[in-house]
């Protein structure tokens, strides 16, 4: 097999570079490349060589250029490997700024450690790494390593652009494959087509990018996947820790998944089926029966994350969870579909991307790389209700800004399809506060304070609401940082349905909270939603993004000590933008000082010129937000 | 930090049989299954029931060495979920260098006890689910979770570790982050051995006894005599990390042993844990230590490079250093040995913290200056003990060079800390000075220099309401050192101002300047043109003004109810703002903030506001300063108050009123 991928090399080595002495002298860097640049990845070059659906080489080449401490994680050399990944070399070599070698390295000069990632209990995936200590900048590390994969259901994607502040030279990739092998090929966000190239019944593709300038990170910006190039791979037909397949779409990735993974492992034990039956017995609807079911799954399980092999994608048994009473997303799923099979409510086990970016399962590419959790879709005639099994304390139906509103993959037996989990718009997501304070004379301020959490916003305060003792006090402390605050009476009160809302009653204390000098005294009135400013970005180069709406209301009521007055008349001002609305009122009535504020902000995107008129709409929001009001006393 | 040393004359103990004291295993107390939330404290989600180890040695026929034994058992109720971390369990086992010594873990046993409808079920770990991680070469993990968790179930496991290690022979952590109702060791040390034992914590031991154990240790054919101590606590609170704390080694409960004599067969005796003279004899002929310092002649042709003759003591001792500083970058291990030897390090250009200190020192000594090694240990890596040498304690080595009546302190692994000025995570009390010649001392390391910052702005306030004018900040010590790392980051000085500017949301800095970025000993300066929008226009009758608009105290950050550990800042710190204002001619300042001078106890802090105004220039100071780099528990509410009436003061405006007939 060797034989082979040297001779195709070969034949391919007009893509490689003369291998004379590389020239590594930092002069030679472009300067529109060093510019905003922590490191410059001088020449990447990876090839994938799919020889058989167990036998995929990968081979990197990769010199990486650092200039500041900033970039110098991006010349660290990191291989993850697992039980499917065999590293067959790795060597490479440190230059100085003139491009002279300075020393060499090898896999024994690697550090290696087990990359099981936080979350996880175990794993079995591995990591060697190894970075240079350098004494001085700039320096350039290269290196070059190759791996076998004994899978072709996961081929590396190319993402040249992958690190922010990050320029690239050159990087390219290359996939080869027999002429007679079916793969299907995404290239995004990239000009062109790649160069093709046919020999001896072997196929190659490149893909390039020459002298891109390093981007830095921009606030309010879309997923960096809609305008960074990436190229994927997805073979047709795959083996995948001994087992087979074909998929050219998600219908039939889905019918595969439905038919090989999770097929089995759904039986309960029929102590759990009886005790099931027993529970939803007396209920009338599915709905209901859903309901109930679920509460009996969080009761019974929490979240551990165990991944080995192809545990990463089979979840486990039902029954086994049912006796661990744990599992991770997939098992946990797994294990709810089951109970809800037992009473005939039939349910979809959805591959989700989760976090709080939300990112799309892409419709027009399928792919077993796509998407990281997984989540339970539970359709009945009226409407569907989405269940995350991870969570003790999630009400029945609630997604929360981990799954909301994105495109997901929903394994059925018929086959794969995608659906849409709810969004949380503006309009339902909101924080509504109600305050009653009474300012003393010392500056003291105390009273009732009630919020209501709903939509995208039930969430918030949900652990607070859980904990208790001081414990609890040290989260509303962190909440609510005032000085020297205090809390009584601390309730909090959980609607659930099919909106679900918190609401959080607290007396609470801030002695000398308004502060006099003379005979004026000052207010904050805004206590806990001030808005921050954000910088003004010159040349703003990508979209604006708003990732979530929302809306918050606060309505205070300061009743003040005698012969208080407000100094400059009442406050009536209204901003309204695109991106969303701003009322702010403040008047005084008698011994009443009313004030109220209402901010809107819309989710969506705008495009990149419209930045300035976002950042002046959250900043004059932060400047009124921050707005005293003077007292004169009597 | 409190320690107890415990001490044992254990020649004068009775004999007698020792029963192992463990608690049956899987066999609950009424008390057990009433225990509920709040009835420890407030805040737990979990609590260990019951905790009990016993460690012993053998001596192992075939590897030619003894063996610590660890047998470790323990019951914990999980009250709710959020305890439900405390279900996994991670067991370290620790391999060393060569990979031959290594910890062992067996026996593991785990049950997970439930109240299911008034009967108690009890469901065993499935040895399936139990995991050995290999973290590193150095160690591995055996982890597991416990099976069918509930909101009050009880869990308990057992495991035997078995270990070559056995220089501290067995720590017992008697306080953990959940409270305890009993936690118990029982230790039998063979008479051969001798430990020094220390009670670590605040809280006293319930339970402390020994006895003799006759033939309880069989080595070479020959039943050796054993102490057998047992050491108890109860109700013990669960410990509560705090901000601005050291290592919460150095506070939590726990017995720590170190092993100080081992007495042969043969009757002879070695000496482990010495007296400082044996311990500086020892290192002073270190191949790794002494004689890395010893090796000035590695700096025989590159001296002449660096010093010159008409260079002054300091001068040549602060050229040496930046030297190294530039030469040899950190591979961030820490060590107080030398790693790679000086030489190599220095043709690497890279080298651990014994590489490059040790180096420094043999530069300084090549130069015919005075210097010496100061051994350490981190801030998180805990105090060290002072009663008796403990080598392991000490992680670090620094360089201390002795100039005319004064000395200092000297880390070049840092290629941004000025001459003299230490970083903070080695000031962490006391530090041993090791001389080649002379016999070894304590010293206690401080910061040499303060972090402080000067705000100076030289502004006007124009017609149309925008303040315009000049800003220049100096930072001195650490405070200019992060400074300088942050600017480390970007390219030019353009990409730095652009990210200040970004940064300082407060006003729009128009051009700047930087002065000493590079002149480690120097003040790091900048100025920076700046406006800030304060009005729309000045068309109002009053003007209000908030002079606090430069790192403004929005937060107290001590807003603890109570405070068990000492404030731990590092370093002293002050931050003076200077402005002088230039008002439009036709308003004059008809109320402003009372001038405000607040003194923290002990010359501890102070906090001084004043304003005035001549000639239409307003002039506005502050100081804020804190004189203690740490402050005991008891200063803590004063420190919290001193924090609380800042805030109160930095809200209250000027008021500046149109003249009258203008």
């Amino acid at each position: 097999m060797k034989a082979v991928t040297l001779m195709v090399l070969a034949v391919l080595g007009s893509l490689r570079p003369a291998a004379a002495q590389p020239d590594y002298a930092v002069a030679h860097i472009p300067a529109a490349l060093k510019s905003r640049a922590d490191a410059v990845v001088r020449y990447e070059e990876i090839v994938v060589d799919m020889l058989s659906p167990t036998n995929v080489r990968y081979r990197v080449d990769r010199a990486v250029t650092v200039f500041n401490p900033s970039g110098e994680e991006r010349a660290r050399l990191v291989i993850h490997y697992d039980k499917a990944t065999a590293i067959k070399q790795i060597s490479g070599s440190v230059y100085d700024e003139m491009g002279f070698q300075l020393r060499k390295f090898t896999k024994r000069d690697c550090r290696d450690e087990s990359a099981v990632s936080n979350f996880s209990l175990y794993e079995d995936s591995r990591v060697k790494h190894f970075l240079p200590a350098m004494a001085g900048y700039p320096y350039t590390v290269a290196y070059s390593y190759e791996v076998v994969l004994k899978q072709n259901l996961i081929i590396p994607a190319w993402r040249p652009e992958a690190y922010w502040d990050v320029a690239v030279q050159r990087s390219q990739y290359t996939f080869i494959c027999a002429e007679a092998d079916e793969v299907r090929i995404s290239a995004t966000n990239y000009d062109g087509e790649p160069v093709r190239r046919l020999d001896k019944g072997r196929r190659a593709l490149t893909w390039a990018v020459d002298n891109l300038p390093a981007r830095r990170y921009e606030p309010y910006s879309p997923d960096p996947e809609t305008y960074k190039p990436m190229v994927r791979i997805a073979p047709v037909h795959f083996d995948y820790y001994k087992h087979r397949g074909q998929y050219s779409n998600w219908e039939e990735l889905g019918n595969w998944m439905s038919g090989a993974l999770l097929s089995e492992g759904t039986a309960l034990p029929a102590k759990t089926v009886a005790e099931v039956k027993a529970l939803v017995g007396g209920l009338a609807g599915d709905r209901e029966k859903a309901a109930e079911l679920y509460r009996y799954m969080q009761r019974k399980t929490r979240y551990v994350s165990v991944q080995i092999g192809i545990g990463g994608f089979r979840p486990t048994a039902a029954a086994v969870v049912e006796g661990l009473g744990y599992g991770d997303c997939k098992g946990l799923v797994n294990y709810m579909r089951a109970l809800l099979a037992v009473v005939d409510i039939p349910s979809y086990y959805c591959v989700v991307e989760a976090g709080n970016a939300k990112r799309d399962i892409r419709a027009d590419f399928a792919s077993m790389d796509q998407g990281n959790h997984v989540i339970l879709c539970v359709p009945f005639d009226q409407d569907t209700v989405w269940l995350e099994c991870t969570s003790q304390r999630l009400p029945f139906g609630f997604l929360g800004s981990f799954t909301d509103d994105r495109t997901v993959w929903a394994c059925m037996p018929e086959g794969g399809r995608l659906l849409r989990t709810p969004a949380y718009a503006a309009p339902v997501s909101t924080q509504e506060r109600h305050a009653d304070l009474q300012l003393a004379e010392d500056g003291t301020l105390s009273g009732h304070m009630r919020t209501i959490f709903s939509g995208g916003q039930y969430d918030n305060h949900l652990d607070i609401a859980e904990s208790s003792g001081t414990g609890q006090v040290k989260l509303l402390k962190a909440a609510y940082d005032v000085d020297h605050i205090g809390f009584e009476h601390i309730d909090y009160q959980k609607q659930e349905g099919d909106s679900p809302t918190l609401a959080e009653s607290l007396d609470i204390t801030m002695p000398r909270y308004a502060p006099s000098s003379g005979n004026q005294a000052f207010l904050l009135p805004n206590i806990f939603n001030k808005q921050f400013s954000m910088p003004n970005l010159n040349n703003r180069k990508q979209d604006v993004y708003v990732n979530r709406g929302y809306t918050d209301e606060d309505h205070f009521t300061y009743t003040l000590p005698t012969g208080y007055t407000v100094v400059g008349g009442p406050w009536d001002i209204t901003l309204n933008s695109p991106f969303g609305c701003y009322e702010l009122t403040m008047e005084q009535e008698g011994d009443q000082l009313s004030y109220r504020r209402r901010l809107v902000l819309k989710g969506g995107t705008y495009p990149a010129e419209r930045y300035a008129e976002l950042c002046k709409f959250i900043n004059d929001v932060s400047v009124f937000d921050h707005r005293k009001v003077v007292f004169t006393k009597k | 930090m409190m320690k107890t040393i415990l001490t044992f004359a254990i020649l004068m103990l009775l004999g007698g049989c020792v029963y192992s004291q463990d608690f049956a295993f899987g066999s609950l107390n009424p008390e057990d299954l009433k225990l509920a939330k709040n009835d420890l404290d407030s805040f737990s989600n979990a609590a260990v029931l019951n905790e009990y180890g016993r460690a012993f040695m053998v001596y192992d026929d075939t590897k030619g060495y003894t063996e610590l034994i660890v047998d470790y058992h323990a019951r914990i109720k999980v009250f709710n979920s959020d305890g439900y971390r405390h279900a996994t369990v991670v067991i370290p086992a620790y391999k060393d260098e060569s990979g031959e010594r290594v910890d062992v873990i067996s026996e593991v046993k785990a049950v997970t006890i439930n109240v299911t409808d008034g009967r108690i079920v009890t469901v065993p770990l499935d040895q399936s689910q139990l995991y050995k991680e290999e973290v590193s070469r150095y160690r591995t993990d055996t982890k597991f979770t416990f099976p069918d968790l509930r909101e009050g179930s009880i869990i308990e496991y057992s495991y035997r570790l078995r270990s070559p290690h056995i220089f501290n022979f067995h720590t017992w952590n008697l306080q953990d982050d959940i409270p305890k109702i009993n936690s118990l060791f029982e230790a039998t040390i063979p008479g051969m051995y001798t430990y020094n034992v220390t009670l670590r914590g605040p809280y006293p031991l319930a339970v402390q006894d020994a006895k003799l154990s006759r033939g309880a240790f069989r080595i070479a054919g020959r039943d050796i005599d054993c102490s057998h101590m047992t050491y108890g606590m109860s109700n013990i609170p669960a410990f509560v990390s705090e901000d601005y704390m050291t290592a919460p080694s150095n506070f939590k409960s726990a017995i720590y042993f170190e092993l100080s004599d081992v007495y042969r067969l043969n009757g002879t005796n070695i000496k482990i844990t010495k007296e400082w003279k044996n311990v500086d004899r020892e290192l002073v002929s270190h191949a790794d230590f002494g004689g890395q310092m010893k090796r000035d002649n590695v700096f025989k042709s590159i001296l002449p490079t660096i010093v010159t003759d008409t260079m002054d003591d300091l001068g040549k001792a602060q050229a040496i250093y930046r030297y190294i500083q530039q030469h040899i970058r950190w591979n961030r291990y820490l060590g107080k040995y030398s790693e790679l030897n000086i030489k190599n390090a220095l043709e690497r250009g890279s080298g651990n913290i014994g590489d490059i200190n040790l180096a420094l020192i043999a530069g300084l000594r090549a130069a015919g200056l005075d210097g010496e090694a100061v051994i350490l240990s981190t801030r998180d890596n805990g105090v060290v003990n002072d009663v008796h040498p403990v080598l392991s304690d000490f992680n670090y080595v620094v360089a201390k060079v002795n100039i005319g009546d004064t000395y200092y302190l000297l880390d070049a692994s840092d290629p941004l800390l000025p001459f003299g000025l230490l970083p903070l995570h080695c000031i962490n009390g006391k530090a041993r000075v090791i001389n080649l010649k002379a016999p070894s001392y304590w010293i206690v390391p401080e910061s040499s220099q303060k972090s402080t910052t000067q705000y100076m702005l030289k502004a006007k306030l124009d017609a149309d309401g925008v303040l315009r004018g000049r800003l220049t900040t100096n930072s001195y010590g650490y405070a200019a050192w992060r400074k300088r790392k942050e600017l480390a980051n970007y390219n030019t000085l353009e990409e730095y101002i652009e990210y200040r500017d970004e940064k300082l949301t407060a006003f729009q800095v128009e051009a700047g300047e930087i002065l000493g970025a590079e002149e480690l000993d120097k003040p790091f300066v900048e100025h920076y043109d700046i406006t800030v929008r304060l009005y729309d226009s000045l068309q109002r009758e009053d003007l209000f003004f908030n002079p606090f608009f430069i790192n403004r105290v929005n937060k107290n950050p001590f807003n603890l109810d109570e405070r068990t550990y000492p404030v731990d800042l590092g370093a002293a710190m002050e931050e003076r703002v200077l402005m002088t204002i230039e008002l439009p001619a036709d308003y004059e300042l008809v109320s402003k903030p009372d001038d405000y001078n607040l003194v923290l106890e002990n010359r501890g802090g102070r906090y001084l506001t004043q304003t005035g105004v001549d000639n239409n220039v307003l002039t506005f100071s502050q100081l804020l300063a804190l004189n203690h780099p740490t402050y005991p528990p008891e200063s803590y509410f004063a420190l919290k108050e001193f924090f609380s009436r800042i805030i109160q003061q930095e809200k209250i405006d000027m008021v500046l009123r149109k003249k009258e007939g203008q």
